[in-house]
Order: structure tokens, then sequence, then C-alpha cells
């Protein structure tokens, strides 16, 4: 079963390489390769989560190939990189998430769109390097499909975006990039560090994992933990897009086409995310529990400042990007408690985020298509001409201001419990956030589908079949995930049980 | 039959999802039968679960594992308690009537299936909520009501008020969530448990898990902040705004959710926790006192209110505040007593209300009524019965629920509680009869077409209305005398909470000469016209007047106090946003884009050329990287 790691991750790329040889204006052929390319990685992931162990720890459905040897990087040590890749109960969850997204968002893109061949080559190449971040097992491979998401999204967005995605795409690239310094340079030193200890220089995360853990304070140094753990933090601000690195965020989301704003809210900004989980919670547990109340602090900040600046945004791409910022504040909340709950808590948020993104991003792409416009004010009664969108509209507002039933209710009340076991005030002024998530999201939402039909929208379609297959999909998702919870926390507890008692309590 | 009280519940759900499987096309006459039959089904396995209970005490709870946090459980599941027993019996049976009734008041609607689909829902959700063993499920159904609420208020989407109430009553109501919301994760995380059985018995044994409070006022604060969810959900003051516009709904919406059932649920809450209440004479202290203040300030507005739904909804507020304040008392048996009564005679109002709006072409406006007896005799007697109830005249319903009340006030030792619960009593009666008198009496004052027109409604409105009316006429007995404080001694199947109140002769002479000098009164003014109401109005009294005309301007003040500012915090964010934190960025992408002119020719668009500079960019990286890392290390 390794293999079909591999497969998922290459597929992509073997389907970008199969499109160079496509004519140019062969477009139907382009999309249909695209669907394939990641159809295939998301039949596969179905059937690694029905083989997972979820009683087991380690890493599942390993396979490790020599990759790189470097002798003599440092004195005697040698350097190994290996084409390492597994998944465990954290990875898998953020496994089936991009496989989903990623799939559907092709769906969702137009072949009649200009240059679709181009287009598709560059997502294929994203679509690797976010399956890549989320299987890979050494730090280096990990670091390597980072970069790779970085240069198909200036092409994405730059090509295919808005008025003004040439600045915007820049802006992406520098910002990310700014944020990839940071974890390279952490990465490097936690391989380092754990060389030193174990007397082998490796990329490798597990074994990284396990120095760190046996690694006495004398060995590993208190300092330099919490000094790594700042270093990889301001990398992950950035690419989660958390105040005040955010401003990548909003204008990424307004200029970038629908199909890639599902890609970038749905899985591109939960790499920083899975970082904070695997390398901080996992390997860094100590630096996170010193530096637990300015995480929290910050994580009410993010919940509560990016809350209000979206209840006066006036175009529905700025709102949900700032609804996802303050959504995934709460994930910094929980995993500042660093308890069962909070950990938990946090995990559900992200994933939750991570659909509903998808899913307002795509509904809103919808509106957009039929309207012209994504301007809050200018839209109006769609629900006349459009109820199916304009219900499952009403449905995504839900679920993401937290209706119970839905996916963020129980990451809400998880994250939130573990908060107010660990700093009740913190969490209490946290909690503003339900209240102020209902004012924006009920506001932009009957501005959109409720009152008088705007005299031009009377006509508009309602929802076509096969765009109705993402639409359906993701909704399912949110609401198995909230009926039935066990669906998700089956998958995650072991692990979480893992780094509950590392942490030692 | 207790282990199978799930159906209840399970049959709405069930009538629901095949309302949303047969979509718009459905006809009419079926889509009201399967929505009836549901409830009625589940009013039949209420009442033979109620007779169990009466024979062999609660049972349960039956749980089920739903997920696993780390090294704890969550559940779910469900109970048969006496005080749930009751309202499942209450709920299904006016659910049953409403969904007869809207077969006539919606009929013709575009969207008549959603509007059964919503009410499925609604009753499913509202089931669920009672039978929920432990405050985390409750709590997930205590939000489904309100999102039933938020759908069935803005039913009417296209109206722009509509909109707005329906916005309104999910925020408002939302706040006092947050309160719940807090309430219910601190009793999880000090007693590591949401069962109802499990949280009693933790706080009666002291064993709490919380080391930055004493164990006391964390009970006060966590009992106030489950209380704060009971004033958004109940409309109790400060929370109450929401209720009153809510009335945009359709009428039977307004007597199922906002007058039966939904609004009943915070009291209903308190209830159900009520041990946990007990614990704190602090919380009873504030939860009697913001009741009274409700009970008495929703009756002032009420007597100058010119729609027929919103006196009958500020009359609800009243109403639900006496509830409240009677729980604050210890009035346990009175407040569930009179959160029973209160259900059949104030659905009987609305639905009454209703028919009266649907025979006037969708007037609500009091002033434009009158002389509507004659033209809907059965609607007008029905009306008169649910207002002499309202009123706590003998020997209807609310005489014998809210003596117990006032009794219970009275005897508590809080003697300006009881006199508010007077007053209140006086204007509660006063109000009702107002519209009552300007209704149904006198000559009509609107267009005189629509006056002709006017006609009783067929028997799937009047059937609800006359079973009601023998409801509001015989249900007050249960909690008599007569029957042998039969209620009471049912209610103590759940164990003895609260003290009982059982009403002196003089306590019920006094309220019912009270409820009479209200009936007097409003008589005199708009039936006989001996004392003119207007001149009242424009008199000296003026000030109060408006006082109570304008709602005590509170949701000027809300908004004024609240909603302007929270704005302009998040305007001023929004400017900061964009001109400091993104400006900042900006500006050294300004002086980035400057400084590098002279490399712009690297800049050929192609993207080989772009690749290769990552490439030598990230090699430059990794080995700075190294450098300073090993540099570091070694």
């Amino acid at each position: 079963m390794g293999n079909l790691l591999t497969l998922i991750v290459l597929l992509p790329l073997l389907g970008a390489l199969v499109l160079l040889f496509v004519p140019r204006n062969a477009q139907g052929q382009a999309k249909a390769i695209a669907l394939i390319a990641t159809f295939l990685p998301l039949i596969f992931a179905g059937s690694l989560y029905a083989g997972f162990d979820s009683g087991d720890q380690a890493m599942q459905f390993a396979v490790n190939y020599d990759w790189i040897h470097i002798n003599h990087v440092f004195h005697d040590k040698a350097l190994d990189i290996d084409f390492a890749l597994g998944i465990d109960g954290l990875s898998l969850p953020f496994l089936l998430l991009t496989a989903l997204i990623t799939f559907l968002a092709v769906i969702v893109s137009k072949k009649t769109m200009h240059r679709a061949k181009e287009y598709f080559f560059w997502y294929l190449l994203l679509a690797t390097g976010l399956f890549g971040c989320f299987v890979a097992v050494d730090l280096f491979l990990f670091f390597l499909f980072l970069e790779l998401t970085l240069i198909p999204m200036y092409f994405l967005i730059g090509i295919w975006g808005g008025e003004r995605k040439g600045p915007v795409a820049v802006k992406f690239l520098v910002y990310r990039g700014i944020a990839s310094v940071g974890i390279l340079l952490a990465f490097v030193g936690l391989a380092f560090a754990a060389g030193s200890v174990s007397g082998d220089l490796t990329m490798n995360l597990v074994s990284i994992t396990d120095t760190f853990a046996k690694a006495t304070p004398d060995q590993i140094s208190d300092t330099f933990k919490t000094g790594i753990f700042l270093v990889l933090l301001i990398g992950i601000l950035i690419e989660e897009a958390f105040f005040p690195f955010h401003t990548w965020l909003p204008d990424t989301h307004e200029q970038a086409p629908t199909a890639i704003s599902m890609v970038v809210g749905g899985v591109l900004m939960k790499i920083g995310a899975y970082i904070l989980f695997r390398i901080g919670v996992g390997i860094l547990p100590d630096a996170v529990q010193h530096y637990a109340i300015l995480i929290a602090v910050l994580g009410v900040i993010n919940v509560i400042y990016a809350a209000l600046v979206a209840l006066v945004q006036r175009d529905w791409r700025k709102l949900l990007a700032f609804s996802a910022i303050s959504h995934m504040g709460v994930v910094l909340l929980g995993v500042a408690a660093m308890n069962e709950a909070g950990l938990q808590g946090a995990i559900f948020m992200t994933i939750s985020s991570g659909l509903l993104s998808g899913l307002l991003f795509l509904l809103i792409g919808l509106v957009q298509e039929r309207t012209g416009t994504t301007m809050i004010g200018a839209l109006g009664g769609l629900s006349k001409p459009m109820p199916i969108i304009a219900g499952f509209l009403l449905a995504a507002a839900l679920a993401s201001l937290g209706l119970p039933g839905m996916s963020g209710f129980i990451s809400e009340v998880m994250a939130f419990i573990g908060a107010f076991k660990a700093f009740p005030v913190i969490a209490a002024v946290g909690t503003a956030g339900i209240v102020l998530a209902a004012v924006y999201l009920l506001w932009a939402m009957q501005r959109t589908t409720y009152g008088p039909t705007t005299v031009d929208y009377e006509s508009v379609s309602d929802v076509r079949a096969l765009e109705s297959i993402p639409m359906v999909v993701l909704t399912a998702f949110v609401i198995l995930i909230g009926v039935y919870p066990a669906i998700l926390g089956d998958l995650v507890n072991q692990t979480i049980l893992g780094y509950v008692t590392r942490i030692g309590g | 039959m207790v282990e199978y009280a799930w159906l209840v519940p399970f049959f709405p759900l069930v009538a629901y999802l095949l309302l949303f499987v047969l979509g718009r096309r459905a006809q009419e006459g079926i889509v009201t039968t399967l929505a009836v039959l549901a409830s009625l089904a589940g009013f039949v396995v209420s009442l033979s679960i109620l007779s169990q209970v009466h024979a062999n005490g609660p049972s349960g709870p039956y749980i089920f594992h739903w997920l696993t946090v780390g090294s704890f459980d969550l559940s779910v599941g469900y109970e048969v308690t006496a005080l749930n027993a009751m309202m499942l019996v209450v709920v299904t049976f006016v659910s049953t009537l409403v969904l007869l009734f809207s077969k006539g008041y919606m009929n013709g609607d575009k969207r008549f299936v959603v509007f059964y689909q919503y009410l499925c829902l609604f009753i499913f959700s509202m089931l669920g909520l009672v039978i929920s063993p432990n405050l985390l499920q409750m709590y997930i159904f205590w939000e489904l009501v309100g999102l039933c609420s938020f759908l069935l208020v803005g039913f009417w989407y296209f109206k722009p008020e509509a909109a707005a109430a329906a916005k309104k009553a999910f925020i408002v109501t939302r706040i006092g969530d947050l309160g719940l919301f807090i309430g219910i994760v601190l009793v999880f995380v000090a007693t590591g448990t949401f069962e109802y059985s499990g949280v009693f018995q933790a706080i009666q044994s002291g064993q709490l898990n919380i080391d930055w409070m004493s164990h006391d006022n964390f009970v006060t604060l966590v009992a106030i902040l489950i209380f704060v969810g009971a004033i958004g959900k109940s409309a109790q003051f400060p929370l109450h705004t929401w209720l009153p516009d809510a009335m945009e709904g359709p009428t039977p919406v307004s007597a199922l959710i906002h007058a039966a059932t939904m609004v009943a649920a915070g009291v209903y809450l308190v209830a159900r926790a009520f041990p946990l209440f007990e614990a704190s004479p602090d919380a009873l202290t504030v939860i009697a006192i913001i009741g009274g203040i409700t009970a008495i300030f929703a009756a002032l507005i009420g007597l100058t209110q010119n729609d027929i739904k919103r006196v009958v909804a500020y009359s609800t507020i009243s109403q639900l505040g006496y509830m409240v304040m009677a729980l604050g008392v210890s009035a346990y048996v009175a407040s569930t007593f009179h959160l029973m009564t209160h259900a059949f005679f104030k659905a009987l109002l609305f639905l009454a209300a209703g028919s009266v709006i649907h025979a006037i072409h969708h007037n609500q406006d009091i002033r434009k009524m009158g002389g509507l007896w004659k033209k809907l005799p059965i609607t007008g007697w029905t009306f008169l019965i649910g207002a002499l109830a309202l009123s706590g005249i003998p020997p209807f319903a609310g005489f014998w629920s809210k003596d117990e009340i006032l009794t219970g006030a009275l005897q508590s030792g809080n003697t300006t509680l009881f006199v508010l619960g007077l007053i209140a009593a006086f204007c509660t009666a006063f109000y009702i009869f107002r519209v009552f008198f300007l209704t149904f009496t006198g000559e009509f004052r609107g267009e005189k077409d629509v006056y002709d027109h006017a006609h009783e409604s067929g028997s799937v409105m009047t059937l609800p209305l006359v079973l009601l009316g023998i409801m509001a006429i015989i249900a007050g007995l249960l909690n008599s005398p007569v029957t042998g404080y039969a209620f009471e001694h049912f209610m103590h199947l759940d164990g003895e909470l609260g003290q009982v109140h059982e009403p002196s002769i003089g306590m019920m002479g006094l309220s019912t000469v009270v409820g009479l000098l209200g009936i007097g009164l409003a008589y005199l003014m708009y039936k006989s016209k001996s004392i003119n109401a207007e001149a009242m109005a424009n008199g000296p009294l003026r000030p109060l007047y408006l006082l109570s005309f304008n709602k005590f301007y509170i949701d000027e003040l809300y908004h004024y106090v609240i909603v302007v500012p929270v704005v302009w915090i998040a305007r001023i964010l929004n400017f900061v946003d964009h001109w400091i934190v993104d400006g900042i960025v900006r500006a050294l992408g300004e002086a980035g884009y400057v400084s590098s002119l002279g490399l712009k020719y690297s800049q050929n668009g192609q993207v080989q050329t772009y690749g290769l500079i990552t490439l030598l960019g990230t090699v430059l990286l990794i080995g700075i990287s190294l450098y300073v890392v090993i540099g570091g290390i070694y």
C-alpha cells in the first residue's frame, strides 16, 4: 500500500508532464487529464483511509528511497536526504482534505478559459506540492514540496487572476518566500541539533522527533528549542496568514480565480497549521508551552481583529478571507492550551475551516459567474432566481458561524474546552468571535439572498448539474463531521494522545 | 415504551427528510397529512410515556458513544423525566394543532413545502432538546431551534423587515448563547462531564476541578452564565428585544415557536438544571429579579402597542418573566405548571389572532379592526377564553398557575417582587382586553370591503382553536384542589425540587379582583368609552405613554451604545489594516521596486529564468541557513 502514497504524490506531476504533449488548443483533453490526475489520488487516498489503523501511532504505508547522500557535511558526519513518505493520524486528514479539494477544484475550473492547458499544467504541479507537504517524512523533502507550491501559485494568480493580479502574485511570492526562510532555518536547526545528540545527521522527521523526545536538557538546551521555535513560528504565522502577517491572504483571495481560491483557503494556507502541529507540538512541545500565553493572546487577537475587520468588508472574497483568519485564531488558542481537547479542537478546526473555505469560495464563485460581482452591496434577493445556490450559501454560512450539526461547532467546543482549562480569561475573551461571526456572515448572506430581487438578476440561472457536485460533496462532509465527529476524531485521537504523553500531562 | 422515547423526535425528523425529498412539487394536502401524522404519532407515544412515568417514575439516561477526545468521551442519548415527559406531551400537542392550522393559513404560498420542512425540523429539534440527557446535546438542539426560528421568522425572505427580524432574533439570542456556551464549557472543565446527573453530583459533593476561584463563587458564576442563555432564548430583559420583531414571521410560527415552545426553552433549561441553581442562592436571586423586572416591564409596554401580534408577544415576554421569577423564588412546580398552561392559552391567543389577521387580509393593526365578533364567532369565543386565561380569571388555566407564582413570590419574603407581579397581572388583564374590545366589539374601522368579505376559516383552522380553547379552560385544574394537586405530585417524581406553594383563598381572591379591575378599566376605555383613551395618552401622562409606546427606547439605546461603536471600531481597524499593517508591507515593496529598477532586465518574462533564479535563491538560502545554524551549534 506504501506505493499508493508515492502514486498520490507523483500522479499530478505525471499528469503535468503528459499535458506537455497535448496540443495547445485541446482544452477539453487538458481538463480531462487534470481530472484523472487528481481523481486517482482521491481514490487512493480513500483506500488508504480504509486501510488505516487508527490505533497505531507510527507512520503507516511508509516508503523510503535513498535519495541524496552527502559525505562529510560537517566533520565526519554524513547527511542523508531520503524520499521518505508516510502518514499518521495527523497527516491522513490533511491528505484526504487535499485530495478532495484539489479534485473538486478541477471540476470548477473552466476548460474554456484562456491558456487552459498551461493553467492545468501549473495546477497539477501545485497539487503535487500540496500532497507532498502532508505526506513527506523527510524535512528536506517537505521543504522542497513547500517550495513547489510557490511557483505554480505565482503563475496561477499572475496569469489567471483579477485586475490587480500582478502585484498580488508578487506579494504572495514575497510573503511566502520569507516564510520559507524561517521554516528552512528551523528545519536545518532541528536536524543538526538532533544530529548532535544521536550522532547521525538525518532529516528524517520520525527520528528527529524521537531524538528530541529523548534528549535531556543538557543535550538540547531549552534556549535552543525556544529560539528555533520562534523562528519557525514566524514562518507559520506568515504561511497561515495570521495577524500581522495576514495581508497577503485577502488580496490573494480577491484576485485568484475561484478554483485557486478554493485551493488556497482549503489546503494551501493549512500547511502552516500542519507545521505547527507536526513540528511545534510534535517536536518542540516545551517551547510551545513556554510561549503558550503569547500564542493564546495572538490567537485571540486574530479571532477578534479579523472578525471586526470582516464586519466592514464590502467584497465577499475579502470577508471570507478575514473570516478564515478569525477561525484560524481559534486554532492558535487550542494549540496554546496544549491539552487533549485543545489540540483535537485545533486539528478539527483546521480541517473544518479548509472544507468551509473551499465551499464558500466555490459558492461565491458561482454567484460571481452569474451576477458579475462579489460586492455584497450590489447583490440582493438571489433566493428567488437561484434557490439552490442560495440554500447552500445559507448552510455554508451557518456552518462557518458554528452551528451545531456542522463541522465548525464541534471544533469550537473542543478548542474552547481546552482553552478554558488552560487560561479561562483569555479563552472567554476569544468567545466574542462566536457572536461576531454570526453578525458578519448573516449580514452578508442575507444581503445576497434575502430581500427584493435586483432587476438585473431576476433571470440568472441556478446551479448546473456538474457544478453541483463540489457543492454537495463539500457540504456533505461538513455535515458528516458535524453529526458524527468520530469519523475524524478516531483518526487523530492516537496521535494526540502521543503528543499529550510527551508533554507530560 | 419509555425506552422508545427517541421515537418522539424521530417522527418529525423523518417527516422533515421526506418533505425535503418530495421538494416543492408536493401537493399541499399530502404535505400537511405527512407532517400532522408525524407529530400526532409523537403525541401518542408521548402520552404513553407520560402514563408510564406516572406509574414507574423517571427512566434513563440511555447513552451512546459519540466522540472520543483524547482520554475522555462525549456521548449522546436520551432520558425520560417527569419534567420532560410533560414537555413532550405539550410540544407534540401544540405542534400537531399548529401544523393543522398552517394548512389554512399558508394555503397557496409558493414555498408551502419549505414552510412545513422548517416546522418539522423545528419540532424535531425542540423534542430533541427536551429529551437530551446532557448539557452539550441540549446546547446542540438549543442552537438548532434557534436556527429554525431564524428560518421561519425570515420565511418571507423578500420582505426586508422579515430578514432584519430574523437576523436580530438570531444574533440577540446568540449573545445569550455565548453565556450558555461558556457556562457549559466551564461546567465540563470543572466536573469532567456534560451529563446532568454527573454535574449535579459533582457540585453537591464539592468535587470541582477549579483552582482559580472558590467553589461557591464558581457555582454562582456558572449558574448565571447558563441563565444568560435562558435570558436570550426566553426573551428576558435586557435581551428581550428580538421577540416582538420576530412577529414578522407567519403567525403559526409565532404561536408554536415564539409562544408555546422555543421561548419556554430557557425556563425549561433552568428547571432541568435546577439542582445546579439551588446550589447558589445568589444566582437564584439574580434570576428572580430578572424575571420580576421582565414581567412588569413587558406588561407596561404591552399597554400601548397597536399591532395585535406585538401585544401578544409582549404578553409572552411578561409571562415568561413570571416563570423565571418563579424559579428564582424556588417555586419550581409553579413555574413549570405556568409553562404548561401558558403554552396552551398563548398558542390559542396567537392562532386566534392569526385567524383574525387571515380573515381581514393580513392587517394586524387593532386600530383598523372592530366588530369582528359577528363575523368570526369561533375565533371571538376562543380568543375570549384565551384572554380570560391570560388575565388569571377563575377557573381558566392561567388563574391557577399565576396564583401559585404570586404565592411563591410572597412566601419567599420578597414583597417587592410580589407587588410587581400583582401590578403586572393588572396590566396584563388590561392590555389583552384592550385588544379584545378593539378587535371584536364596536364598529369595524378598516375598509368596508374587507369587513364584508371577512368570514370564519375552515375547520383546519377552527378545530385547533377549539381544542386549545378546551385546554385553556381545563388545564389549570390539573394543579388545583379539584384534582388533588396532581401536577405537583407528578413533578415530584423527579425529586422534591424547590418549594411548593398552594395558594390561599385570600390570594385567589386578590388576584381575581386585580384581573377583573384590569378588564374593567379596558371596558371603560375601549368598550363603553366612559374614559377617553386618546385624552389620557395626550394628557399629563403623555411622557409615560411615550415611554411605553416606544418600548422604553431600548432598541435605540442598543443602537447607539453597542451597534454604532462596534461598527466604528471595525471601520478604524479596517483602516489600520489597509493603511498601516498592509501599508508598511507595500511601502517596503515600493522601496524594493525602486532599488530593483536596475535589475528589471532580468525580468524578461521567461519562465525558465524565473525558475533558475528561484532555484539559485533556494540553494543560497539553504547554504546560509546551514552556515548560521552549524556555526551556532558546533
